[in-house]
């Protein structure tokens, strides 16, 4: 009977990780986003991106707006904007193939394109079920993990017993259970831990100091996307792709 | 007759003198001297000829016969001739002066050097060795006469020329073609010419020249250069003798591998006519009713020292040798989606031009890239391969957008300076406008355009933007600890579950006043319900079970006294156990009366049970503290 309960417990965590959260679907924010498609598909892309942003002043967001964006400023030819909406929506989507092809579409354009340093495997896999459980479903799996470890461990008070898969089952449920719980907790400071911009204006120079004046080592182009290491006053130090470091102007470049 | 005609002769010269100046300006002076013959028989003669080109007798200091060893000079005075001709329109005139000698002897015979001032310039001749051999080994030749520009006696026809083959007048030296090759040594794909010459004295006239054999040369490729369809032969100086030469063939080549490389003889058969060699216009006239022979001539293969190509060649050499200059240009800047825009590469100069390859050309995937088409045009005028070869690659833009396009990079090696060169075009930009939906797009194997972005995402699943972070909501730090408290409960009461398991007269003590108050309420509704005997039942119950847990006994059984003598030892006071030992009376006899007890004795009791409790509870409650 004790495992029986076990195992339906067990069932239902792996569901609860499988299966993602459904939302509500909020209807100003859905009209705005059909309409926005509509605009689109007759060639006004101006008056589509005044939907999109409409859909997204209605308080919700969504892979596929982001996706949309960066399409119809990609056909405004908004090169760094359209790389920037592309990699909002990666972070929502991250193994849609569509999206992949038009980031990598966009990618091609942009003018001397750093070279990106191939990313390990353990992070890609973990970008895509961070993307796809959220730290709330991390903490929702973890957190039944660990009451399932924390009920076996009751159950051990309140019986008395002793029996070994009884204890492994405990265990693993716990350690489960609280590496879920690390996930939810790392998935929900990553977004402040890890910056990026998207260079916006058509070229920047990347200087070795936060200053107008300072040596410029390289520029870099619209579209460009960079890691954010520190930020001082209008000054933003980042690094590139290809690992080299310096400070661009803060306004010249947006916010994935 | 001859003497009219004579006149008529002079007088056209007289004319042509007239109406030409006596000299062109400018015209290039050249000294030259030759023989008649380098062998001749020991009763031969040899003529000596110093010719001047390019100047009239006015402009020449008359030369003095030259040194001769084995030779003895039959006339000291040179016999003199002017020529004057128009070849293309251009004006040449010459003077020549010609000495007559005789062989002393068999063996080398040598003519020294002899100078002559020009125009105010000094110039001097080469020495010409002549070889005396017997005159019997001269049989078949006439010994050479005396006339100017070697003309040779008319050799006697054949007497049976209809039976045999008539023997040959025309010896190797006579006629023959040689191979002008511009350099013997070559890099890979270095350009080489070769000029074959045919060349023959002045008697002999050749006709109908046509190939014998096949010609080749392989391990080059190979271009061949223009020559002149009815050449007119040119007078040249080679081994002392005087021979006139039409080039036969020019070509090009170019190795196409590094070592000794072979090129076969051109070989040619051409009919020949050896002339009378007399000063009179009948004479050579008749001459020519001699057949034309037909011999085989063979040039000297000619072999090409290839080089192979210095290491450290860029990454965009393809095999380019040469000197060439190269320029890249857009045909437009601005181009709507689907219309073509070409970047044209020209390359122009010297060297191997047809066998350049395209340049590699990494265009944006957003265009779709026809070509290159290739077009050459050589000029092979000057005697050498050049010209222009162009690349045009036609780009079909299949997105909008700004693109810049990658450089265009011709490298090449120049034989000269023996380094490479590399050519690099400018930025080239390329701004795409209009939108793609007009143009048919390729898909990819999952539908995905290629070159261009994918449509629109139709379905969406939102999510609110100013949720609170994980690690910001209190939710999170209360579902964390509240499992933590639930277990920490469960332990604490599993805990005081054993710790009662152990102490049963804890246990009963703990339970001493909910067990009354229930058993009072159960009484209070049997009141309520007229049933006294239950009732006073019930009171009992609830009275004698707390003292029982309250003193940890088993109340059943216990008589009065009993009862008493432990309510005694636990320090109650006399009055509460008479009291006890009266209510105990009381319910008994109720119970078993025949009469029923009313409401009011009813309500008396249940007070009176309520006080027994509260007096033996607040009796006992100082000594378990003191325990």
């Amino acid at each position: 009977m004790m495992r029986r309960w076990i195992v339906h417990t067990m069932l239902w965590m792996g569901l609860a990780v499988l299966v993602p959260s459904a939302h509500a679907q909020p209807d100003a924010a859905r009209t705005a986003f059909e309409a926005g498609n509509v605009r689109y598909e007759a060639g006004a892309y101006d008056a589509a991106l005044a939907r999109y942003r409409q859909a997204l002043d209605s308080g919700y967001a969504s892979g596929a707006l982001y996706h949309n964006m960066g399409n119809a400023y990609f056909r405004l030819d908004s090169l760094g904007q359209a790389v920037r909406y592309y990699e909002k929506a990666r972070l929502l989507l991250p193994t849609d193939r569509r999206l992949e092809h038009n980031l990598a579409i966009a990618r091609s354009r942009v003018t001397d394109a750093v070279p990106r340093l191939p990313t390990s495997p353990w992070a890609t896999w973990w970008h895509r079920l961070a993307a796809r459980l959220g730290a709330w479903g991390f903490f929702a799996a973890g957190l039944l993990g660990c009451g399932v470890g924390l009920a076996l461990a009751a159950h051990r008070i309140w019986t008395g017993t002793r029996a070994p898969w009884h204890r492994r089952t405990m265990a693993v449920a716990l350690l489960v259970g609280g590496l879920l719980l690390a996930a939810a907790f790392a998935a929900s400071l990553e977004p402040r831990l890890d910056r990026r911009v998207v260079v916006l204006a058509e070229a920047i120079p990347l200087r070795e100091a936060a200053d107008d004046g300072a040596a410029s080592a390289r520029m870099l182009y619209e579209g460009t996307v960079l890691d954010v290491l520190a930020a001082q006053d209008d000054w933003l130090r980042v690094r590139l792709s290809n690992g080299a470091t310096g400070w661009v102007a803060a306004p010249a470049t947006g916010a994935i | 007759m001859c003497r009219r005609r004579s006149f008529l002769w002079a007088l056209l010269f007289g004319v042509v003198l007239a109406l030409v100046p006596e000299r062109s300006p400018g015209q290039d002076v050249t000294v030259q001297a030759y023989v008649s013959a380098t062998t001749v028989g020991a009763q031969e003669r040899v003529t000596y000829t110093l010719e001047i080109e390019g100047a009239a007798f006015s402009d020449v200091e008359a030369p003095s016969p030259p040194e001769t060893e084995g030779l003895a000079l039959l006339q000291p005075v040179p016999s003199t001739q002017s020529n004057l001709s128009f070849i293309n329109g251009v004006q040449r005139q010459s003077v020549a002066f010609q000495w007559t000698y005789r062989p002393l002897r068999v063996g080398t015979a040598r003519i020294k050097p002899v100078g002559i001032t020009v125009q105010e310039r000094f110039h001097r001749t080469e020495e010409i060795t002549v070889e005396v051999v017997p005159q019997s080994q001269r049989t078949q030749r006439g010994p050479p006469g005396t006339a100017p520009y070697g003309r040779r006696p008319s050799p006697s026809p054949p007497e049976d020329a209809a039976e045999e083959e008539p023997e040959s007048r025309i010896g190797a030296e006579d006629i023959f073609i040689r191979a002008l090759p511009s350099q013997r040594s070559a890099f890979q794909n270095e350009q080489v010419t070769i000029e074959y010459q045919l060349l023959f004295r002045p008697f002999i006239r050749p006709r109908e020249s046509r190939l014998a054999s096949s010609w080749d040369a392989e391990g080059f490729w190979r271009e061949d250069l223009p020559v002149e369809g009815r050449p007119i032969p040119r007078a040249i100086v080679s081994d002392g003798l005087r021979y006139n030469t039409i080039v036969l063939k020019r070509v090009a080549v170019f190795p196409a591998r590094s070592g000794e490389l072979r090129i076969d003889p051109l070989r040619v058969e051409t009919e020949v006519l050896a002339m009378q060699t007399t000063n009179d216009p009948f004479g050579r006239l008749f001459s020519m009713q001699h057949p034309f022979e037909t011999v085989e001539l063979a040039s000297p293969s000619v072999t090409v020292e290839a080089r192979p190509l210095p290491s450290g060649a860029p990454e965009a050499f393809t095999g380019a040798v040469g000197r060439f200059d190269v320029d890249t240009r857009l045909s437009r800047t601005t181009v709507p989606v689907g219309e073509g825009v070409d970047v044209v590469m020209r390359v122009r100069g010297m060297g191997n031009l047809a066998m350049l390859e395209p340049p590699a050309f990494d265009v944006p995937t957003v265009f779709e890239t026809y070509g290159p088409r290739v077009t050459t045009a050589l000029d092979s005028t000057s005697g050498r391969v050049r010209g222009t070869k162009t690349f045009t690659y036609t780009l079909v833009p299949r997105s909008n957008g700004t693109f810049d396009l990658p450089a265009l990079a011709f490298a090449l090696f120049d034989p000269r300076t023996e380094r490479y060169h590399t050519t690099t075009s400018g930025p080239m930009t390329v701004r795409v406008t209009g939108t793609a939906e007009a143009v048919t797009i390729a898909t990819t194997g999952e539908g995905l355009p290629v070159d261009d972005i994918a449509g629109l995402m139709e379905a969406a699943t939102w999510r609110p933007l100013d949720r609170t972070p994980l690690h910001r909501s209190a939710w999170t730090y209360l579902a964390l600890a509240l499992p933590l408290l639930l277990l920490g409960a469960t332990y604490a009461y599993r805990q005081h579950r054993t710790h009662l398991a152990r102490n049963p007269a804890l246990a009963r003590r703990r339970q001493a006043h909910p067990l009354a108050q229930k058993h009072l309420q159960q009484a209070d509704a049997l009141r309520a319900d007229g049933r006294p005997e239950a009732f006073f039942e019930e009171v009992e119950r609830a009275v004698l079970g707390f003292i029982g847990n309250r003193l940890d006994l088993a109340e059943r059984g216990l008589t009065r006294d009993q009862l008493d003598a432990h309510l005694a030892a636990h320090t109650i006071g006399a009055d509460t156990r008479a009291a006890l030992r009266t209510f105990l009376d009381t319910c008994d006899r109720v119970r078993f009366s025949p009469s029923r007890a009313t409401q009011a004795q009813m309500a008396d009791a249940l007070d009176q049970a309520q006080d027994l409790i509260i007096a033996v509870d607040d009796a006992l409650q100082p000594d378990e503290e003191a325990a």
